[in-house]
């Protein structure tokens, strides 16, 4: 298939609050193509939870504001898109996986009951599907995510369940549609150490067997490095950095990627690193020109000015810096 | 725990905090609505004496050529069978219901509030125990019937009224203080502080209470107009206030009877109940707005 | 039965264990039945170590740390602290105790009072502890505080929620170190923190532990940060520790299956790393729930190489080669 399934292009987005603006999103651009598994690294702030929300249109729009750029869909904008259009598109194309399993499932309602509602809204849609008919779909998506004995499941309530299995549940209930586009925000991060590779191995599992497109969003650099076949790196509100994960990890540019990769605990060496020195920016207030600039040990003039855009450094790593103006691909010690 | 982009819309400055509750009050209008009738009912209550011109009104006054005049300019809301402004003894009325409701929370929110810290933190103790069941006793009698059968038995005046009220008027912030400590009191801030080894005394008052200012307050506000009703529900059956003394609830029991004829007599104090009743409420509101800390 | 403790029975203290936990029992009695949070636990921190305890939910860890620092009262068995018996609430501790055994919860968000500013939070310990007796010592010890955890000295009139996790976990650590404790209990310090701010942290409580010869039972899930952390680690597993080592060692060669399961789901960012982990144990099954402890040793149902003996009979701790310690029926 041509093109690409989603691209958000200069993407810049505020809230109206006590003080002025909060300019979160300032200029983000981000592609997802057909079957392809993008990563979205990025802190606590960095503003990839809210560049989601914008795609999902789940954002409180009483007080965010978007100032402009488009998100395409299918080359077809969301932002410019009716209601009823954009329900389709959630119901049927895209699905979302949240960080908090336990959040994302109604305690009062039994897992069947809420697998049914899906089933009837997203994929019962034109067509009157009976109860048995119901249940056998939710019986079969529980199976792909290896619950055992999904029959009694169903009747459970999310309560009676552990995290493990919530977040199966979520995952099965995102895999009810024929979706295009997932996009897993913080998947595993509530979980332990054993049952998150577990699920995240089942999840890569899923993906590969439907050939959809994933967005994969999280701080834990690991999980990212081992799903995805491309990775963006955002700070303060716009992408960083964007190369094949492969070659991020083995050769990252931007300094805040650099710093990023670095900081993590490693089984090599000795020994931990001191973190980033200084914090993310106010978004009352946020830096002139890079909003890196206060915390870059690289920085120059330039920085202190104007922003810079993806400057290539080869065909399939691009670097928001200006230290990569003229094709250079290192930075000089 | 989720750190939102919007703590750093914060700071610590005593004025911009002032800045940021009006922000939050005003942006419900209902809320302003509230503040601007509340404002006008004390304005009006304070300086009474100065804006009434039939002050007599209020005291053992007859004068019965003027008695029964429908609404006039000399004369605004009319006067009732004895002759007196009933504009006046409105206005003065309303001294009545705010100060019904300044004793009767004074009293019953200090006293409902630390027992309802104590019960709340003393969980398995005898002091729990007892508290809690008098409380229970208290809430499954309704209101007005406990604070009736309590004036039954005290000389009717306004201030028995009031104690009367009290009475019964402690038991809701017991009750849902107790429920705020009985949540606070599992956090680990407040564990920690155990382990440090604070007093008691400065767990209940200086950690856990302030935790439960919030609800307090909003649920304060609130009572004020609440306490006014139950007062004038009081009066309607005679208790509260005794003549001559203004009161609004017995101005509409000496009314009511009059209806249709007399309608000013009921009207015009029932319309300034509701209103006093409504621009608390709607206060109240607003204040609970305050203390909700909205998610970005 | 680490070999320290075994030494000082009966004898003058020999090497200088600050803590000896001895077959330390906490159940709690719940609806659905009895959970053997911790069942039957030993270890030791020696006095100027970093102690590590992993483990995932269920294991226990966390209960270990609320009974020592006296949330809990042990259902049986004995903590001692410098010899001294401390098994019992902290309510029933003296004051003193309390000054030297601190301890820092895993959710900034709740260890610190939202409604107190900096100051009041960070002088309550100087002023319950009369460790400094008037108004201005104080505000100078708590500017000392702050300073010692590398925060701005205008931090004392701002409130929790103006500031971030990661700085607010920094005001639990200063609050905690501000009696000058002697063992310090970190429960996940880091884990609700983003990387950079945890590298932060960790290297801050590390200069700490240097500086004031502290001792810490330091409580994670994250097995790449505990290797850059403790010098002794010890695994658990619904209520037991399954095994106990330097940290060296345990990285250099994990015995127990489920440590094994534990390392080679730990995700990693370089190649270099990837071979370091041992030989890939896909991890699989639930953890069972503690209400639910499978019969004979606990971790059966999910180990790929069990044994008939395993779901029979609970093995009891071995020790392997010198101070690595494994309970497991594999080694006898």
């Amino acid at each position: 298939m041509k093109g690409n399934i989603l691209e958000v292009k200069d993407l810049s987005l505020y809230f109206k609050v006590f003080g002025g603006m909060l300019r979160v999103l300032d200029g983000v651009n981000f592609t997802v193509g057909h079957k392809e598994k993008v990563g979205l690294i990025g802190e606590t702030g960095s503003g990839k939870t809210t560049t989601m929300k914008a795609i999902m249109k789940i954002l409180g729009m009483t007080t965010a504001r978007i100032s402009k750029g488009e998100i395409l869909f299918e080359g077809r904008d969301i932002l410019k898109m009716n209601k009823a259009e954009v329900q389709k598109i959630r119901r049927k194309e895209i699905s979302m996986i949240f960080q908090d399993p336990t959040a994302a499932l109604n305690p009062y309602f039994s897992i069947g009951s809420q697998i049914k509602n899906i089933i009837k809204y997203s994929v019962g849609m034109g067509k009157k599907l009976t109860k048995m008919e119901i249940k056998a779909r939710g019986i079969e998506a529980l199976r792909k995510v290896m619950l055992p004995d999904p029959e009694r499941t169903l009747e459970f309530y999310p309560i009676q369940l552990s995290g493990g299995m919530r977040q199966r549940i979520c995952i099965a209930m995102a895999f009810l549609s024929n979706l295009n586009l997932l996009i897993a925000d913080e998947p595993g991060t509530s979980l332990d150490v054993t049952i998150k590779d577990q699920v995240l191995r089942l999840l890569q599992d899923l993906v590969d067997k439907k050939q959809i497109s994933v967005i994969l969003i999280s701080h834990a650099l690991g999980m990212v490095k081992n799903i995805t076949d491309r990775t963006y790196v955002m700070y303060a509100g716009s992408m960083v950095e964007v190369a094949k994960t492969a070659e991020l990890f083995i050769n990252p540019l931007h300094p805040y990627s650099r710093a990023l990769i670095s900081v993590v605990p490693k089984l090599t060496g000795r020994g931990m690193s001191q973190g980033i020195p200084g914090y993310i920016p106010e978004y009352l207030n946020p830096p002139s020109g890079c909003r890196f600039h206060p915390r870059c040990n690289y920085v120059m003039p330039i920085c202190k000015v104007k922003k810079p855009t993806f400057f290539k450094v080869k065909e399939t790593h691009q670097v928001a810096c200006w230290l990569f103006k003229n094709g250079r691909s290192q930075i000089d010690q | 725990m989720k750190k939102t982009i919007f703590s750093q819309v914060l700071t610590s400055k005593k004025w911009e905090n002032v800045q940021r509750s009006w922000y939050k009050f005003s942006r419900n209008r209902l809320s302003i609505i509230g503040l601007i009738v509340v404002f006008i009912i004390m304005f009006l209550a304070i300086f009474a004496p100065f804006i009434t011109v039939h002050p007599e009104s209020v005291s053992r006054y007859v004068n019965f050529s003027e008695s029964k005049q429908p609404p006039s300019l000399s004369y605004p809301f009319g006067t009732d069978i004895y002759g007196r402004d009933i504009f006046t003894r409105t206005i003065y009325a309303f001294r009545i219901s705010l100060l019904m409701s300044f004793v009767v929370l004074s009293i019953s929110v200090p006293v409902g509030v630390t027992l309802g810290l104590i019960a709340g933190y003393f969980r398995n103790s005898w002091i729990n125990i007892l508290i809690m069941r008098i409380t229970d006793i208290f809430l499954s009698i309704p209101a007005l019937i406990l604070a009736l059968s309590i004036c039954a038995i005290l000389p009717r005046n306004l201030t028995t009224t009031m104690i009367a009220i009290s009475f019964v008027w402690w038991t809701w912030y017991c009750r849902m203080v107790y429920g705020i400590v009985s949540s606070v009191r599992g956090e680990f801030f407040i564990q920690a502080v155990e382990l440090i080894g604070a007093g008691k005394l400065h767990i209940l008052f200086k950690e856990i209470l302030p935790n439960c200012l919030s609800e307090i307050v909003t649920k304060w506000t609130l009572d004020i107009g609440s306490v006014i009703l139950i007062g004038s529900s009081l009066s309607f059956v005679g208790l509260g206030a005794q003549p001559p003394t203004a009161d609004l609830g017995s101005m509409i029991a000496a009314g009511a009877k009059y209806l249709p004829d007399l309608w000013w007599m009921s009207m015009f104090p029932s319309i300034a109940l509701v209103m006093i009743v409504l621009g608390f409420n709607l206060l109240g509101d607003g204040i609970h707005d305050i203390f909700t800390v909205s998610e970005g | 039965m680490r070999v320290g403790y075994l030494k000082m029975e009966g004898a003058k203290l020999i090497n200088n264990n600050i803590l000896n936990v001895k077959n330390l029992k906490k159940y709690f009695v719940t609806q659905q039945g009895i959970v053997k949070a911790v069942n039957d636990i030993d270890f030791s921190i020696k006095e100027g170590e970093i102690f590590g305890l992993v483990g995932e939910s269920g294991s226990g860890k966390s209960t270990v740390a609320y009974t020592i620092v006296g949330l809990y009262k042990p259902t049986e068995g004995e903590i001692s602290y410098r010899n001294q018996d401390i098994s019992n609430e902290s309510k029933k501790r003296s004051k003193e105790l309390k000054k030297e055994i601190q301890i820092v919860f895993q959710d900034p968000g709740t260890s610190i009072n939202p409604t107190r500013s900096i100051y009041q939070i960070l002088e309550l310990p100087l002023r319950v502890h009369a460790i400094v007796n008037n108004h201005k010592d104080r505000t100078d010890k708590v500017k000392e505080l702050l300073k010692m955890v590398e925060l701005p000295e205008n931090y004392i009139y701002k409130y929790p929620q103006m500031i971030g996790g990661g700085e607010r976990q920094m005001i639990s650590i200063a609050r905690a170190l501000a009696t000058n404790p002697s063992l310090v209990l970190l429960d996940e310090p880091t884990s609700a923190l983003d990387v950079s701010i945890q590298a932060k942290i960790i290297s801050m409580l590390i200069k700490l532990q240097k500086d004031f010869n502290l001792s810490y039972l330091f409580i994670t899930h994250d097995l790449s940060l505990m290797r850059n952390v403790a010098s002794s680690v010890a695994i658990m597993y619904l209520g037991k520790i399954c095994e106990n080592a330097s940290s060296t060692e345990f990285f250099r060669n994990p015995l127990h299956p489920y440590t094994q399961m534990l390392l080679s789901s730990i995700p990693v960012l370089s190649d270099e790393e990837e071979k370091l982990k041992p030989e890939k144990v896909k991890s699989r099954g639930e953890i069972p729930s503690p209400v639910n402890i499978p019969l004979g040793c606990s971790f059966h149902s999910r180990c790929s190489k069990k044994m008939d003996i395993c779901s029979k009979e609970d093995p009891s701790m071995v020790e392997v080669s010198k101070g690595h310690f494994v309970r497991c029926h594999l080694y006898k």
